[in-house]
């Protein structure tokens, strides 16, 4: 058996005394925690191929060791089941990707937080959640305990604490965890997973930074081209944060879009890319729509073409499609960007 | 989602249909996409004006189903006239 490394201390065998213990000592994120015994450490570590001590990185804002042993201490304490511990791995190393770029997102005053988004034929199994209330209320394990981990992780490991090492001014309620799967057998398009290169049978966690979710709905439009003209113009409010930048080339937005949206999307735009390059070519304002100070602040950046549009973002593929949600249709979200980091889609190995 | 549970529901409808020379049949339950297909015949219907209209009869069989199917399903009646919903 493995022996770990990590302190021990001695708490009453009560759950209140845990909880109690986590908030006087701020290594919990106020609600309550499983104590994370041996017992249940071990078990986690079980499901993982990695080694107890295995370097995952350090982790920001204040770079912390994280090892797979201190993974699966906050994992347990997150409530996740063990046999769901390699999706919270690959979360974390999703997050450690450079080009997610972690110390930013961790320390910024954007409210960005890492948003999961699960492939693959297990979703189900571990509650991942990817029907009606996916984004918040469905409940299942997978999907209330994997994202909160990985926040946990950063908390306890990387040291992130809103006012003192983040300076978040909102925060965002992600920040507890969001972790939601993709309804892959009600998606028209190639999932999320498979447009990263994977493929059906793998167990894949995409992470977002994501700043918040955005929802919209239609009952208006009937023609799928009208709906995702209007999605276009809706993701590309003024202030969102690509219209800051100096280009619009880097990070993405997650277009969330229910299933009976995605059917009738797919009448017209039969290939995802159909979907997301008209989507990208009516994401723009016309520059008259800023003030005048702030127009001229986008004309010197370069951002302004020669029709006078201010595109929300430089290509359609940073525009992602991600199918899941209830049947009762009507409603979308935008996952917005911090645009200074990049998806990252890591397999969760076993 | 339960077939059977589905195809109970389905055949409590079809024995009302039936006294009217109807009938409902279910094509397919998926459970991996939550969607029922079902088939409504009414080529041998004595009294076609008795049978619902097509969109109050797939909210009948809806809530036929809804009351054995807890979760949320998406109901496709093939016929005379296609509805999803």
């Amino acid at each position: 058996m493995t022996a770990l490394q990590s302190p021990t201390m001695q708490v009453d065998d009560d759950p209140m005394a845990f909880y109690e213990l986590s908030l006087e000592q701020r290594w919990g994120d106020g609600a309550p925690l499983i104590p994370p015994t041996d017992e249940r450490v071990l078990a986690l570590l079980a499901s993982t191929p990695y080694a107890a001590d295995r370097e995952l990185g350090l982790l920001p804002p204040k770079y912390g060791t994280l090892t797979v042993e201190l993974a699966a201490v906050n994992a347990t304490m997150a409530g996740v089941e063990p046999e769901a511990f390699p999706f919270v791995i690959a979360a974390l190393e999703g997050v450690l990707s450079p080009e997610w770029n972690a110390y930013a997102l961790t320390t910024t005053t954007s409210s960005v937080h890492p948003m999961l988004i699960v492939n693959g034929p297990t979703r189900e199994r571990f509650g991942i959640d990817f029907k009606a209330g996916c984004l918040g209320g469905a409940a299942g394990r997978g999907s209330m305990t994997i994202g909160r981990a990985v926040s946990l992780c950063l908390r306890n490991v990387g040291g992130q604490r809103p006012g003192e090492t983040s300076r978040t001014v909102f925060g965002q309620p992600a920040r507890f965890g969001l972790c939601f799967g993709e309804w892959e057998e009600r998606s028209p398009w190639p999932s999320l997973a498979e447009r990263a290169g994977f493929d059906r049978a793998q167990e894949v966690v995409s992470v977002h930074g994501g700043k918040g979710n955005f929802p919209f709905a239609d009952v208006n439009n009937d023609d799928p081209a009208d709906l995702a003209y209007m999605i276009a113009k809706c993701i590309a409010f003024p202030l969102n944060n690509w219209y800051l930048e100096m280009t619009g080339d880097s990070g993405q937005l997650v277009l969330v879009i229910n299933p009976i949206w995605a059917e009738r999307l797919a009448r017209t735009f039969p290939d995802v890319e159909d979907l997301q390059g008209y989507v990208h070519e009516h994401a723009w304002q016309p520059i008259d729509l800023f003030r005048p100070t702030n127009q001229q602040v986008l004309i010197d950046k370069g951002r302004v073409d020669d029709k006078g549009r201010v595109y929300l973002c430089g290509r359609p593929d940073q525009l992602v499609p991600v199918v899941c949600g209830g049947l009762g249709g009507l409603h979308g979200q935008a996952l917005t960007s911090f645009v200074q980091s990049e998806i990252q889609s890591v397999e969760a190995r076993r | 989602m339960n077939e059977t549970d589905v195809a109970a529901a389905v055949e409590e409808m079809a024995e009302l249909l039936r006294l009217d020379g109807g009938d409902l049949h279910l094509v397919s339950v998926d459970p991996a996409t939550d969607r029922i297909e079902v088939r409504l015949d009414i080529e041998d219907a004595s009294c076609v004006e008795c049978i619902l209209p097509p969109e109050h009869l797939r909210t009948v069989i809806s809530d036929a189903v809804s009351k054995r199917v807890p979760s949320e399903f998406e109901l496709i009646v093939h016929g005379p006239r296609t509805l999803s919903g």
